[in-house]
């Protein structure tokens, strides 16, 4: 009975004024776009300098504007949705998303080692990205309805978690399936999981999770360079020595547009894993730290609309995304500035890559779509 | 009944009033009407005395016709009684003028649902007419119609001006203290109940509830054939349930057993309702697949406790019609779930104390408030120390907010307390709007 009170408590709307059909957040609507126009910059620059000099280059401007207007198209839709119409397609989501996560394994396209890539009819799909949303709705449509305990759904809905991070470790992205779990098990706790079940859960993961590290070598070693990168500086460690060296070149205002060196191949993955040592060098601290705010801002927004949201569902389905963004912020910008291991993590909105730009902004469009429904306590 | 060229005084000049006015200028009597109000439409040939009773006025009569609203402890009625004169109610009236069986449904609570329940099924087979408390003098029809039967809608007070009224078939549902302010004491109100049979003879049915101790004991003295329905004792009652069919222990109807698994009515209250009109549709020998049929589609009135959509686990309930806070109260009382409440409308300077009392024992998991009297109930609930409500700025707000706090196996129940002036035109728009606003919500349009 107690439990149950305590989740009315922080999830309930008791008491309150509800207002539909108020002001969007201008804020998340103007940062997101904002954040959007400084990675479409970067990845300009990227593609200028490589073409220029090395006759080639491993990222298309011209594909991820086109894709970035489709994430606008779907943010739009998400936007215009009846708030429940995601609601009623969850589980069949995620049984799709269960398939395709499944047959990316067999069918996926390599790159570097990593199976994570599907095509289908000229275009790829990363879709551990598709699988995180899906499982994002899926939660959302679960918890806006059961409780959660030790009982039988609670526990099948963790299996899910799992399950979905076991299919994206085993492509392998380490990274991706760190975020997926984390934001399954964070949602989880935020609708109310008991916190025995919460401390069991995490602390087994927690170990797990460290344990997963040194079952492949790479992994292994990968991670004794995040440690001590200078023990190694031109193999394991090369990568955190140029996203640090980046940076420190930068400086206060940066060496200006297009002069960065780390895109002549001096950085792998700059277009992604690395994207804001590159704005670093470029444009320089002021500039980074303004990116890293930006991402703040958009954290604080989707979760202030996710708290005053009167609706179970749709306030758990922005809690999730705002979780998902989050961490991966986090965990790529961690990574860049030594903080975190390096994952493959790709910074969303700024970072190269269609499946993660249309996501984000599908994400972003949903919860400025929930920010015309409040719900204010009543002054009393 | 010969009423030539007699005095006959009609007390009170309200729907029913008027009616026995209407029948006894027809039958050639001479009407005399008495109303304490003032300012009425008065037929011609009618001798009116308005503004008040008097005893000259009223004493020179034959017959005394009172309508239901005056109390029948009224001294100058008293004194009439004294004086030899006969004093009547409408449905005495309305009995002495037709030969046609009746059937008789009384008690405190639930009489108007199995009335009509009770209509519905025996129209399905049968003329019948149905008449009485409903809202249909009896006279009027009394005079007019020889249906197969006509159903009546009793009250006590009706009851209590009884001489030689005797139902073929009468119904005691129940007798709670509810109108304890009309009749002087508990006692007074059970010997009217007791009118009911007390002309009934052995070839009469009088059906009755076996959970109340107060009609156990009322129908001690029956001389009718009593038939006793039940829904805690299963073993002795001759109407009861079992895995939710309704069986009759009684040697006729002994292998008959009526599903009430699809019935659309709510409420435990409701099921004994249906096993009494079900008892009657059998023994007026209509049809088992007619009254099955006829329990399963019956609706009560649209916009009253209406349940038209069950969907995602969620039954809604659309009670527009309940325009004051009894309405309400009545209406939480009969759905023993819990309930999501859409409350509030415009502000008729209406008194919530009991409705707010209500709200603090019954099942209410969340309180949507609408329309005008929005603030003053946030007001009244916060200072109940009721917490669990919230303020929207229109019904669509409400309706969105109320499904999504609802849990499976919860009622929507749109309920207003208020009448619906801020908002909409009257009632029905109001229900019909709540309507369309669930249906918009099931096919995922809002």
């Amino acid at each position: 009975m107690l439990r149950e009170e305590r989740n009315l408590k922080r999830l309930s709307i008791d008491g309150k004024i509800i207002k539909f059909n108020t002001e969007i957040d201008w804020i998340l609507l103007f940062s997101s776009l904002l954040l959007l126009v400084v990675g479409l910059i970067a990845l300009y620059s990227i593609e200028r300098i490589q073409i220029e000099t090395m006759g080639y280059s491993n990222v298309s401007f011209k594909s991820q504007v086109l894709y970035s207007i489709l994430g606008i198209i779907y943010g739009l839709l998400a936007y215009r949705l009846p708030l429940r119409f995601l609601r009623v397609f969850a589980p069949y989501f995620l049984y799709l998303s269960l398939f395709l996560l499944t047959i990316t394994l067999f069918f996926g396209t390599s790159v570097k080692g990593g199976v994570r890539w599907l095509h289908i009819g000229g275009i790829s799909i990363q879709t551990s990205d598709i699988a995180r949303l899906a499982l994002i709705l899926y939660l959302s449509y679960i918890f806006s309805k059961k409780q959660i305990g030790w009982n039988l759904h609670s526990l099948t809905t963790l299996t899910f978690i799992c399950i979905f991070a076991y299919l994206t470790l085993c492509q392998p992205d380490y990274g991706s399936a760190m975020i997926t779990f984390l934001v399954g098990l964070l949602m989880m706790f935020l609708s109310g999981m008991p916190l025995s079940m919460f401390s069991l859960v995490f602390a087994t993961s927690t170990f797990l999770g460290y344990r997963l590290i040194f079952e492949a070598s790479y992994r292994e070693r990968r991670f004794l360079a995040f440690l001590n990168p200078w023990k190694d500086p031109y193999g394991d460690g090369y990568q955190y020595i140029q996203a640090l060296k980046a940076f420190t070149r930068g400086g206060i205002l940066g060496v200006g547009l297009s002069m960065g060196q780390q895109k002549l191949n001096v950085l792998p993955e700059v277009h992604t894993d690395l994207i804001l040592a590159h704005i670093g060098e470029e444009f320089g601290v002021i500039v980074t730290i303004f990116v890293v705010l930006l991402y703040l801002l958009i954290c604080i927004r989707m979760f202030k609309i996710a708290l005053v949201c009167p609706f179970k569902f749709s306030r758990l389905v922005v809690l999730g995304f705002a979780l998902s963004l989050t961490i991966q912020a986090m965990i790529n910008i961690g990574g860049e500035i030594k903080l975190l291991p390096l994952t493959g993590v790709p910074l969303p909105l700024l970072s190269s890559g269609g499946t993660s730009r249309v996501v984000s902004l599908f994400m972003i469009g949903y919860a400025l779509g929930v920010s015309r429904y409040k719900s204010e306590a009543l002054d009393i | 009944m010969d009423l030539k060229d007699k005095r006959v005084t009609v007390i009170g000049y309200g729907k029913t009033g008027e009616a026995c006015v209407e029948v006894l200028l027809k039958l050639g009597a001479r009407v005399k009407l008495s109303d304490k109000k003032k300012d009425l439409d008065i037929p011609n040939g009618v001798e009116a005395e308005l503004g008040g009773h008097t005893e000259e006025f009223i004493l020179d009569s034959d017959l005394i016709v009172v309508s239901p609203g005056v109390r029948w402890d009224e001294p100058i009625l008293k004194k009439a009684r004294e004086r030899g004169i006969e004093v009547i109610s409408e449905i005495e009236l309305a009995y002495r003028l037709t030969n046609v069986p009746i059937i008789a449904i009384t008690g405190t609570n639930g009489k108007t649902t199995t009335t009509s329940l009770t209509a519905y099924i025996l129209s399905t087979e049968k003329d019948i007419k149905l008449v009485g408390n409903i809202g249909i003098p009896f006279v009027k029809e009394a005079f007019t119609y020889k249906p197969e039967y006509f159903v009546l809608e009793v009250s006590s007070f009706q009851l209590q001006g009884i001489k030689f009224f005797r139902p073929k078939i009468g119904v005691l549902l129940n007798i709670a203290s509810d109108h304890l302010n009309w009749h002087n004491s508990m006692e007074e109100y059970i010997e009217a109940k007791k009118k009911l049979f007390t002309n009934q003879g052995g070839e009469d049915i009088l059906i009755y509830n076996k959970d109340d101790r107060n009609v156990i004991k009322a129908v001690e003295s029956a001389k009718s054939r009593k038939i006793s329905f039940s829904l805690e004792d299963t073993n002795r009652s001759d109407i009861y349930i079992e895995d939710n069919n309704i069986r009759f222990r009684l040697p006729e109807f002994n292998q008959i057993s009526i599903s009430i698994n699809r019935i659309k009515l709510i409420g435990k209250h409701n099921i004994a309702n249906i096993m009494c009109a079900s008892a009657i549709g059998l023994l007026c020998g209509i049809n088992v697949v007619n009254i099955l049929k006829a329990i399963e589609s019956f609706t009560p009135y649209p916009h009253t406790l209406e349940k038209f959509l069950e969907y995602n686990g969620l039954t809604f309930i659309d009670d527009s019609k309940a325009t004051n806070p009894h309405a309400t109260i009545s209406a939480l009382r009969s759905i023993s779930g819990n309930k999501v409440l859409i409350l509030g409308g415009q502000d008729k300077g209406m008194d919530f104390a009991e409705l707010l009392e209500e709200l603090k024992v019954s099942n209410v998991r969340h309180i949507c408030l609408i329309g005008e009297t929005k603030d003053k109930l946030k007001d009244l609930l916060l200072r109940k120390g009721i917490r669990r409500f919230s303020i929207h700025s229109s019904l669509e707000e409400a309706v969105m907010t109320a499904v999504d706090l609802a849990e499976r196996g919860d009622f929507i129940l749109f309920s207003p307390a208020c009448a619906s002036f801020d908002m909409f035109r009257n009632y029905v728009e109001r229900g019909e709007k709540f309507k369309e606003i669930v249906y918009r919500w099931k096919d995922n349009k809002i």
